[in-house]
């Protein structure tokens, strides 16, 4: 045998030697269909095979019954991928079998619930991760159909991003793909299983995005990220792309001049979900498509396609000041207190919302005054909510047309940072604003309104917008929050009080105070300890 | 007081008197009545609270499309669910109402008698979130 493999020097490395170790015994009857088919004297648990496995490859897994079947479960998802071939199958197929199309399979499943089955499991249950490893290996041994191939490359690739091979399995699993270049994806399978080592597995199967990448073999994806000024960019997201990369690149894209405080955040439905910098991508995105899936399942359980947008804002005003990051002022922060501030959340007199509209009027407009007549009309974009009655139409017209021409040499972007110098005098500047319902102080009004930011959690009274009550960040000693409230208990257990509140929004309030809290914390040792990394 | 969905069918017995069941505290100015709700499929309605969480009672938190619940119609997310087959859930755990209400809903029987606090309509707006 040695002397055959000097002859041919690229001959394609197998899973032969790992298998006397790590395999089981092969079972009588692949034994005998084995000397049928290629009569050979013994059976190749490690190269392809056209049916579904009884017993799992590693002997390590067979020991395990649950294992056991979860492993025999994913083989026959790989046997069999989509486009679904016809025909009625006689049993129920594998997920890898059925991925790579090596077994006809009669249900239509898509992709993406194939790659689930094959890798959920692995990525929960490390022993099944090279068990995983080893059937996609042994489905692209002496496999002569080149759509099986291909599939089983994918399957590979995709394998390779979530998570490494054991120390055992690793060089020969390096060989298997070394041996093997001239496939398209071999290369870049050496180096993602390097990859995966270094920056660790991942904690969700492929998302719906990735999967269907890989199928037309795409191995770079391009995402759209949305801005709160209305633009779009497209940036790209790898297997291994976590949310802080792309935070930081994305902000050095928009040349900002830091992206502390901004965070991606997933919109679907009526839900704008942050997303945590820590993790992965795309774990983040799957977790959230998933949730929402599960929350809102179609009809007969079929899944339905989770529509989203990524939107990439500032989350946390810790250290905003208008006028010293202009990209920043110009791109963000003016559209994103623009819409709380016209909902009338602020505390904020006649005269200063005349000025503030001439700003907003500028912004819109610029140097076009033929709009100014109709200024009642849309008199809902440029003034609070809660003091358009305040005035008579027409003397919100020309109150706003005067302070509109005091701003003539401004250009659109200085008028945005002057509309942030105004309302950044107020103490609610850069605030997260939630209307809820409390039920803890009778000394409140029941409905009120809370504003997270720098300073705490204040508590606004929802008609005159006096702030009753400022909670500051390390006066809060628990929060929690449920599908329905959010609750907040201040001081200690002698001399404290405590706040709920009926709200759908509690995780948003939960998340917002974690964060702000979990950055302020960052700040003081990194006073303390300027050596730490941030 | 007659209240009807659209489809013209009762959503709640209208003839029920929650001073039977509950004393004037636990009572107390909230909107009790009990729904009759048909075996059908899966109930999927979520509940969380409790007597030991910071909301003290146990809240309808999710009401899952095309469910027994769902279809029902008269019941929402946000309201309290005061007892299920008789059984008192104003001062208990979420296990045990969890327990409480899957005994219940596989038990025998055509229908489930849940009496529910009905969560008043929102004069607040929390549906949107500007960061």
């Amino acid at each position: 045998e040695e002397a055959e493999e000097e002859e041919v020097k690229v001959k394609p490395y197998t899973l032969e030697e790992f298998s006397y170790e790590y395999f089981r015994v092969p079972e009588k009857e692949s034994i005998s269909k084995a000397v049928l088919h290629k009569s050979r004297g013994r059976s190749q648990l490690w190269a392809l095979s056209k049916e579904p496995l009884k017993q799992p490859l590693l002997r390590k897994v067979c020991a395990d019954p649950e294992l056991r079947d979860l492993a025999c479960q994913a083989f026959i998802d790989i046997l069999s991928s989509p486009p679904q071939l016809g025909g009625a199958s006689l049993t129920v197929p594998s997920p890898i079998m059925k991925f790579m199309g090596d077994y006809p399979s009669k249900q239509a499943r898509s992709s993406v619930e194939l790659t689930d089955q094959i890798f959920v499991a692995a990525i929960q249950e490390e022993v099944l991760r090279d068990e995983i490893y080893c059937q996609i290996m042994k489905q692209l041994t002496e496999n002569s159909n080149r759509y099986s191939v291909n599939s089983g490359w994918q399957l590979l690739w995709l394998c390779t991003g979530l998570f490494p091979p054991s120390k055992s399995l690793l060089k020969h699993a390096q060989k298997f793909i070394e041996t093997r270049q001239k496939e398209t994806l071999a290369l870049d399978c050496s180096r993602r299983i390097q990859r995966v080592m270094r920056n660790g597995a991942r904690k969700w199967a492929p998302h719906n995005v990735e999967v269907e990448a890989i199928q037309q073999n795409i191995t770079k994806i391009s995402h759209k990220v949305c801005f709160p000024n209305n633009t779009e960019q497209v940036f790209e997201v790898g297997t291994n792309t976590r949310i802080r990369n792309l935070c930081q690149t994305i902000a050095s894209k928009l040349q900002l001049s830091s992206w502390e405080g901004f965070s991606l955040f997933v919109k679907i439905a009526d839900k704008v979900i942050s997303q945590n910098e820590a993790d992965y991508f795309f774990d983040s995105l799957r977790q959230v498509t998933d949730w929402t899936r599960k929350n809102k399942p179609g009809k007969d359980g079929v899944a339905v396609a989770v529509t989203y947008q990524v939107y990439f804002m500032r989350k946390l005003w810790l250290t905003v000041t208008p006028g010293k990051d202009l990209k920043a002022d110009s791109i963000f922060h003016y559209h994103q207190e623009l819409p709380k501030y016209l909902r009338g959340y602020h505390k904020c007199s006649k005269e200063e919302a005349v000025q503030i509209a001439g700003l907003i009027y500028k912004v819109r407009f610029d140097k076009d005054r033929s709009q100014q007549a109709a200024i009642p009309k849309m008199l809902k974009e440029l003034v609070p909510d809660n003091l358009i009655r305040a005035m008579a139409l027409e003397e919100w017209k020309k109150n706003i047309i005067g302070a509109y021409s005091k701003h003539e040499g401004k250009t659109v972007d200085e008028a945005k940072v002057a509309f942030l110098k105004l309302i950044h005098r107020w103490p609610t500047f850069g605030s997260a604003f939630f209307e809820v319902k409390q039920t803890s102080e009778p000394n409140f009004p029941d409905i009120i309104q809370i504003a997270v930011n720098k300073q705490g959690v204040s508590l606004i009274h929802p008609k005159t917008k006096d702030i009753l009550t400022v909670y500051p960040f390390n006066k809060i000693s628990n929060w929690s929050s449920g599908s329905t409230y959010f609750h907040m208990t201040i001081g200690n257990l002698v001399r404290g009080s405590r706040i709920l509140c009926e709200t759908s929004l509690g995780y948003k309030m939960d998340d917002l105070l974690t964060s702000y809290v979990q950055l302020l914390m960052n700040a003081v040792n990194k006073q303390r300890n300027p050596r730490l990394p941030a | 007081i007659t209240k009807q969905n659209k489809q013209g069918f009762q959503k709640y017995v209208e003839d029920f008197d929650p001073y039977t069941m509950f004393s004037a505290d636990q009572i107390m100015g909230k909107d009790v009545r009990l729904l009759r709700i048909k075996k059908e499929g899966p109930l999927d309605l979520a509940v969380e609270g409790g007597i030991d969480s910071p909301v003290g009672k146990i809240v309808v938190s999710a009401i899952y499309e095309g469910g027994a619940a769902d279809k029902h119609g008269g019941i929402v997310k946000g309201d309290e669910i005061m007892a299920v087959n008789g059984k008192i859930l104003v001062d208990v755990t979420l296990t045990e109402a969890q327990t409480a209400l899957a005994k219940a809903w596989n038990v025998g029987g055509d229908w489930i008698d849940l009496v529910i606090a009905v969560s008043p309509p929102k004069e607040y707006d929390d549906e949107m979130t500007f960061f």
